[in-house]
């Protein structure tokens, strides 16, 4: 599923930071499929998600200096790039096509109706990983990871206790964890 | 003992989904420094979640790659700076550059608003002298106005037919003394125009005097100031006079002419 890992975070940072090319397209290979869900599931169109994705790399490519790993996981960084990217870019143009009039709560809202039913399952082919995690575990690891919700908002959010939450993102990924470790 | 609770907290997964506060992240890069362990598992999860959102069927189309890598190549340059690096300027910074943006703002306002009032006093000093002179003018064309109409009924006296011009002299053919009336013989309005006479002593004054089937009627006094020659002095009516007379008698005028004191005379 996974390219052999070639580089450590640390080459590939100061590689990139080189300005080296195939470091780059590493990171291209490795993290885009993951952004790409990213930037998808809060824009909900794929033409729209490969223009974003497109931009978030430029953007890192231009960027690459600014990142700062006392700041953070390189994934972390690059994550958080096109959550803000996706997220800019449906508030700007929210006059468009089939987000009209969607206030970000309405994206969430519309985000969160995707997780009650099954539909976008297929879409997105995460069938065999997602039938071994319960759906409440999706949840909370889904608006963490593509909505960027802290765990205090998820405990408001969700209405469940912030222990609770805690405890439910860490079993979520332990579980996740041995889904692929299969 | 430490590890393990922060291990089993949540942190390290908050901190790879970036939902972690700074605090908090400060705390995760401390560990990780300090216990291997940390990294290896931070690993794990990054490795987990990457895997979980790669998961599927979907690939991102090549041309996206492409296009990536052309941009990059040709070496354009993205002016739009992203939210991430908006993040990492230090609030502190903004702070001072907020400051001093408002500090020059102000400076820059106040000198705007010290050439406005000096502009503004400029202004109503000027708007004052203006109305001034305009008032001056409005006054001036009054005048002008008046006095047109005055020439205006003076034309249309002496155009007419019935209006008579008589000559008043004295009974010295040698004497310049004289005066010019104006008569209305139809109308009965009577004016003069012009005396030819010396400046009254104190406590005198010319009187127009017009005899009437062969009496003499009073036409009332005069001021040789308004009888100068470029205007008309209107007198009282008459009406069937033959001869116009001016005799010099007390000011204010005498019921019955004193002939002795005759200046000058003339028939209609």
């Amino acid at each position: 599923m996974l390219t052999k890992i070639k580089y450590t975070e640390e080459e590939l940072i100061s590689l990139i930071q080189g300005g080296d090319r195939d470091a780059f397209e590493y990171l291209y290979d490795n993290y885009s499929k993951a952004l790409y869900k990213v930037i998808y599931t809060i824009v909900a169109s794929n033409e729209e998600t490969e223009d974003i994705l497109q931009n978030v790399y430029v953007k890192i490519w231009h960027n690459f200096s600014t990142y700062n790993k006392e700041k953070g996981r390189l994934y972390t960084w690059m994550l958080n790039i096109a959550r803000n990217s996706a997220i800019d870019y449906t508030r700007s143009k929210q006059n468009k096509t089939n987000l009209q009039n969607r206030t970000s709560d309405n994206i969430v809202s519309e985000i969160d109706k995707r997780y009650m039913n099954d539909v976008n399952y297929d879409h997105i082919g995460l069938k065999n990983v997602l039938s071994g995690l319960k759906k409440e575990h999706q949840t909370i690891i889904d608006l963490a990871y593509y909505e960027g919700y802290t765990q205090e908002e998820i405990a408001q959010k969700l209405n469940i206790p912030l222990g609770t939450v805690k405890t439910k993102v860490r079993q979520a990924i332990i579980r996740l964890r041995e889904i692929l470790v299969k | 003992m430490e590890l393990n609770s922060i291990i089993s907290s949540g942190l390290l997964e908050s901190y790879v989904l970036g939902t972690s506060t700074a605090e908090e992240t400060k705390q995760v890069q401390g560990l990780c420094a300090k216990y291997p362990e940390v990294l290896v598992e931070i690993e794990a999860i990054e490795e987990a979640l990457l895997t979980y959102a790669s998961a599927g069927n979907t690939d991102v189309p090549v041309s996206v790659k492409e296009n990536i890598f052309e941009k990059i190549n040709a070496g354009q340059i993205f002016p739009e700076p992203s939210t991430v690096i908006k993040k990492n300027v230090p609030l502190r910074k903004l702070y001072v550059y907020a400051i001093a943006a408002s500090v020059a703002f102000l400076v820059v306002s106040l000198f705007g608003n010290i050439i406005q009032y000096m502009k503004v006093q400029k202004t109503s000093t000027e708007i004052s002298l203006l109305n001034k002179e305009n008032e001056y003018y409005a006054e001036q064309f009054k005048n002008q106005q008046t006095s047109l109409k005055m020439m205006e009924s003076n034309i249309a006296l002496l155009s007419d037919p019935a209006t008579k011009v008589i000559r008043l002299k004295n009974s010295d053919p040698a004497s310049s003394l004289g005066a010019v009336i104006h008569w209305n013989s139809i109308k009965h309005s009577t004016y003069i125009s012009l005396a030819k006479l010396p400046e009254p002593p104190a406590g005198k004054q010319y009187q127009l005097w017009a005899i009437v089937d062969g009496k003499p009627v009073d036409a009332g006094v005069f001021d040789l100031s308004g009888a100068t020659g470029s205007n008309l002095q209107k007198m009282k009516e008459i009406s069937g006079a033959q001869v116009f007379a001016i005799t010099l008698e007390n000011k204010g005028g005498s019921p019955v002419p004193t002939l002795s004191a005759m200046q000058v005379s003339g028939s209609v």
